[in-house]
């Protein structure tokens, strides 16, 4: 059975609608405590209203891309047309446009400033003579290698002879303070030529990385680090190479 | 503007050692500069397509991503990833020296498109429905996100045209236009509004009247009850 309102007289078209806003006058909250039909049709425009939020609001609005293609001008002139007028009606977008403009604009100190703050280093690691027991911390046979450092970080490189051609075997390891480097397992390593990279590999858990089946030729090493990247230049491969140096 | 011949000549490796150099202690002459190594390295990565400069880049400027995006938001390595998606996708590889004729104006678009990944994220945070041409970035290869986009994207359709055919005139569609899908309030459409709608009680009978109609309609009872709310 539907309830009746107990005194229509008290209240008017969009009240209850005041009400759900939480803006009604203290009459019409009177009215509605008082009023079980009138509560009840309160508490169901405010649910259908709470619902048509959550399913509608901003369903119209331009995509983020849309209004970044409109900031730096590279809508069509019917898209630009479209976002310009919605604008005027969405203070969502209309913001999140302004915002978008503003960081177009940064000045070039604060630029300067942000750049320099958040640069990661690039570090050339030497080569060092090598200690004797290094030999033997490389897995597999006992071969010569060459120690590089760059600050706290050592990296042993040694190669091999490992099929016809003849195609090399690179291995490395990586160490800290002299101690492998298990923290950076995981970290990519990258074999350039000719500044192209021919191959990238990532430290395994033991600070071991391996490229297999190289061709002779001179190579870079890129070993990332946290906030620097370690660089090794001028890695020579040949038949020489590999057995002497 | 294009790079100067010093840097076009450069290799990959020393010009990736360079920009770090550059960005470690960069001037402002070289921000307001296009024969630097950083500007070199970003037309490489654009106009020549090279994957090694945009690995060098990526990792060069994630950290300056990072920083415009700000340190509040979870997931915020997604974020970083869409913001260099968006620069790669919208970058004009055939006019890059007239639209960035510096440096400047390349971390300026950067930024651009960090703090509008920044927005997208918040968007979807704060809107469930998600339309198709939103799904960027990261969530573009999953097979299940554009699906569930897609059946949303149909059920919101059904949902729009259901209201619609609701509404008695045009101003009973503008009031549930600005209300429920640009969000504002009675007070906000008058003061936006004002010819159309120049009293706010006007506004709040407009909104009761479709309220307590759609409320009433069984077909959309139906719709809501079908769980695709």
């Amino acid at each position: 059975m539907t309830m009746k309102c107990i005194a229509p007289e008290e209240i008017k078209e969009g009240d209850l609608m005041n009400y759900v806003e939480g803006t009604a006058s203290q009459s019409v909250r009177e009215h509605i405590s008082r009023c079980p039909a009138c509560a009840a049709q309160a508490e169901a425009l405010a649910q259908m209203d709470r619902a048509l939020r959550r399913r509608l609001f901003r369903s119209t609005c331009p995509s983020s891309d849309t209004l970044l293609g409109y900031v730096t001008g590279t809508l069509l002139p019917d898209e630009r047309k479209y976002v310009a007028r919605h604008l005027k009606e969405c203070p969502h977008c209309a913001g999140e446009v302004e915002e978008l403009k503003q960081a177009g604009v940064t000045s070039v100190s604060l630029l300067r400033q942000q750049i320099m703050r958040t640069a990661r280093a690039i570090v050339e690691a030497v080569a060092v003579p090598p200690r004797p027991e290094l030999a033997l911390a490389l897995r597999g046979k006992p071969y010569r290698l060459t120690l590089f450092s760059a600050g706290d970080l050592s990296i042993a490189l040694g190669s091999e002879i490992s099929g016809p051609g003849p195609v090399f075997r690179l291995r490395g390891r990586v160490m800290e303070d002299g101690v492998p480097a298990f923290h950076i397992a995981g970290n990519p390593v990258r074999l350039t030529r000719q500044s192209k990279v021919v191959d990238r590999k990532q430290v395994d858990g033991l600070g071991y990385f391996v490229f297999d089946r190289v061709s002779p030729g001179e190579y870079g090493l890129v070993l990332e680090h946290v906030d620097s990247d370690v660089m090794i230049k001028n890695i020579r491969l040949s038949s020489e190479w590999g057995r002497t140096r | 503007m294009v790079a100067h011949k010093g840097t076009r000549a450069l290799d990959i490796d020393t010009l990736i050692l360079k920009c770090r150099a550059e960005s470690r202690e960069v001037s402002e002459a070289q921000i307001l500069g296009s024969h630097t190594p950083c500007y070199e390295l970003f037309r490489r990565a654009v106009e020549e397509e090279s994957p090694e400069a945009w690995d060098a880049i990526y990792r060069q400027y994630r950290r300056s991503v990072l920083l415009w995006i700000g340190p509040s938001l979870p997931d915020v390595d997604e974020i970083v990833n869409r913001a260099f998606a968006k620069f790669w996708q919208f970058c004009p590889r055939q006019s890059f020296g007239k639209r960035f004729p510096t440096l400047r104006h390349i971390l300026g678009y950067l930024r651009q498109c960090a703090i509008s990944a920044r927005q997208e994220v918040i968007r979807q945070r704060t809107r469930p429905y998600q339309s198709e041409g939103e799904v960027s970035g990261a969530d573009h290869f999953s097979l299940e996100t554009v699906e569930r986009a897609a059946l949303d994207n149909v059920a919101y359709q059904q949902l729009r045209e259901l209201i619609r055919n609701r509404l008695n005139d045009e101003r009973e569609h503008l009031v549930m236009h600005l209300s429920y899908e640009i969000g504002l309030t009675p007070t906000e459409i008058c003061d936006r509004f004002p010819k159309e709608f120049p009293r706010v009680e006007e506004v709040r009978k407009i909104k009761e009247r479709i309220l307590k109609r759609l409320r009433r309609d069984r077909a959309l009872r139906a719709w809501w009850e079908s769980g695709k709310a």
